[in-house]
């Protein structure tokens, strides 16, 4: 099933092991919730398209990383690809949420110059007992580190999961159509594919029209 | 898990020290941190409290098995016990850092695969003797500790072997070899003589897929981490772990060190004293399963070199998961192998040649063609 679309945008899931990653991203491409699955060693990836605006198609490259430190180097790549990251934490382990600003620091270390935009999820919102984040503080975190939402999200009763896709794609589409994120030639993050038309787009810019 | 040289006689002596040993290990880490005895279950996962209740009742049948053992047995149980107490009594564990393996090792074990028979019906409690096997292990060995994918290598040795104690020791002896590959500069080192061998065998493939960053071949760390585990049928892969571990056909392997040792024997006791002359014949880091993935890489050479970045690449190799066939691989493997030994063994005698225009170049250049 190949669908022309107008961008390409790599969207890369971080946060530390087994917050929920492969999960969420289970559950918005796949529609169900599985709780034993595979690790992904190193890196796993989806595509999705996404369609807004009258006619307007956005191509998902999504990557799901492994969270332990050690398969960090595997993921990095992949991270340099993207121009979006949905950063996890798990609201029922304090420590991490402790450690969601210095992922955003390394990740935005290591893609420079290019740009990262992010939303800062809180997972496993639906466990009523043993929550060790307030959702107060996750809107001031994402504020402070200047991201583009905060959302509470649960795989498992299904809470906010389209969402969080749906407010990180609008956001860097917004951003790029004010001409805040520039495009280079050999930076995959954002690509720019068929131009947008009214009747159903028939051309495709693109080298990389085959994949998926 | 045996030492090579001990006696059918030693064995089951060693076997009972090695039980002992194992037990005292467990219950340390259970008695620091008692907390962590039991997996944490957040309710969700049916089939996972269905696995610790057939863990649990295995364990009652147990400890009602050792209540109606001999007196004799008993005395020479305790007097293992406390040899290997006094053994691990000066063992230090970082709470912190075993906290944080445990949380890791109790999101993955649920995540092995558990659609093997091996894991069906009261199969699952095995689940949890994984976890107490991989929870050990991170608990003495801080340098290696857990890393995701040991679950999936643990658990082969558990299948095949059915036994605690015997997969503990046998998964120990296997890290000692290995361990290197689950942390991040061993899975870095790995790829780095990957790209080094691809080079050798196929400079046009070598240059497209490897940058000064490493990161297109990337896809192929999951591949050389867990020997292919989740690319072969599950059996397939099995034996083929059994052949990658068995050294055969690797350059590292107990023939070739023989062989060279002879060689160093004899060099030292012929009166002849010329100077020896220290070419590097082969690169002896290049392991059998280097050549697997190399293989492999060259058999879907043509998709490989339109794949052009790292996406398509990706979907490539997820594309091959439980498509290849083993015999022919490891065929075709072998075929890579032996050329390689060839030429190398061609170039190393031409090397020679060169440098020695002695009585016996006459020989080397037959010797050498051997080879062409």
């Amino acid at each position: 099933m190949q669908v022309p679309w107008n961008f390409r945008f790599g969207i890369v899931i971080l946060g530390d092991s087994s917050v929920g990653k492969s999960s969420l991203l289970h559950r918005y491409t796949e529609g169900t919730f599985d709780e034993s699955r595979q690790s992904p060693l190193g890196i796993d990836f989806k595509v999705s398209n996404m369609y807004f605006d009258p006619d307007v198609v956005i191509k998902l490259l999504l990557w799901d990383t492994a969270g332990q430190e050690r398969f960090r180097s595997i993921c990095k790549s992949y991270m340099r690809n993207s121009v979006g990251c949905i950063l996890m934490f798990d609201v029922s382990q304090r420590q991490t949420f402790d450690r969601v600003r210095s992922w955003q620091q390394e990740v935005l270390d290591y893609v420079k110059p290019n740009p990262m935009f992010f939303v800062l999820v809180g997972h496993k919102c639906d466990l009523a007992v043993g929550r060790q984040v307030r959702k107060s503080e996750g809107d001031a975190l994402a504020k402070k580190l200047n991201m583009l939402a905060y959302l509470e999200v649960s795989t498992k009763e299904n809470i906010n999961v389209k969402e969080t896709f749906e407010t990180l794609t609008r956001g860097i589409y917004n951003l790029f159509q004010q001409g805040k994120i520039p495009t280079r030639g050999d930076w995959q993050g954002l690509t720019v594919g068929a131009t947008v038309q009214k009747e159903s787009p028939v051309t495709k810019k693109s080298a990389c029209c085959n994949c998926g | 898990m045996y030492p090579c040289s001990s006696t059918t006689l030693e064995r089951p002596l060693l076997l009972e020290q090695m039980t002992v040993r194992y037990q005292v290990m467990k219950r340390k880490w259970q008695q620091l941190l008692p907390g962590a005895v039991r997996l944490r279950l957040n309710g969700t996962d049916a089939e996972l409290l269905t696995a610790v209740k057939f863990f649990d009742q295995r364990q009652d049948r147990e400890q009602k098995k050792q209540q109606y053992e001999s007196e004799e047995a008993r005395e020479k149980m305790s007097f293992l016990q406390l040899q290997a107490q006094v053994l691990f009594e000066r063992v230090t564990f970082d709470l912190e850092e075993l906290q944080e393996a445990i949380r890791i090792i109790d999101k993955d074990v649920p995540r092995t695969d558990r659609d093997l028979p091996y894991y069906r019906n009261e199969g699952l409690g095995n689940l949890l003797v994984l976890r107490d096997i991989l929870i050990t292990y991170a608990a003495f060995h801080p340098e290696v500790s857990y890393a995701q994918g040991m679950n999936d290598l643990c658990s082969r040795f558990l299948e095949v072997l059915h036994s605690e104690v015997d997969t503990y020791w046998s998964f120990s002896c296997y890290m000692e070899k290995f361990s290197k590959d689950f942390c991040a500069d061993g899975l870095y080192r790995k790829m780095e003589l990957e790209a080094a061998l691809l080079k050798e065998l196929d400079p046009q493939l070598h240059s497209h897929l490897v940058t000064d960053n490493m990161e297109k071949i990337t896809f192929c760390h999951r591949w050389l981490l867990l020997a292919f585990q989740r690319e072969f049928e599950h059996s397939d892969a099995l034996r083929l772990f059994e052949i990658l571990s068995c050294d055969h056909l690797e350059l590292i392997s107990q023939q070739v060190d023989r062989a060279r040792y002879q060689e160093r024997l004899a060099r030292k006791y012929s009166l002849e004293d010329e100077p020896v002359t220290d070419l590097q014949a082969i690169n002896t880091d290049f392991t059998f399963e280097l050549f697997m993935c190399a293989t492999i890489l060259l058999e879907n050479r043509e998709a490989l070199l339109s794949c052009r970045n790292e996406v398509q690449l990706i979907q490539f190799t997820s594309s091959l998961q439980g498509k290849m066939d083993l015999n022919s691989t490891l065929k075709k493997t072998e075929e890579h192998f032996y050329n390689y030994c060839k030429r190398s063994a061609w170039d190393y005698l031409s090397s020679r040649c060169r440098i020695r225009k002695s009585k016996e170049d006459h020989f080397l250049y037959q010797l050498r063609n051997l080879f062409s």
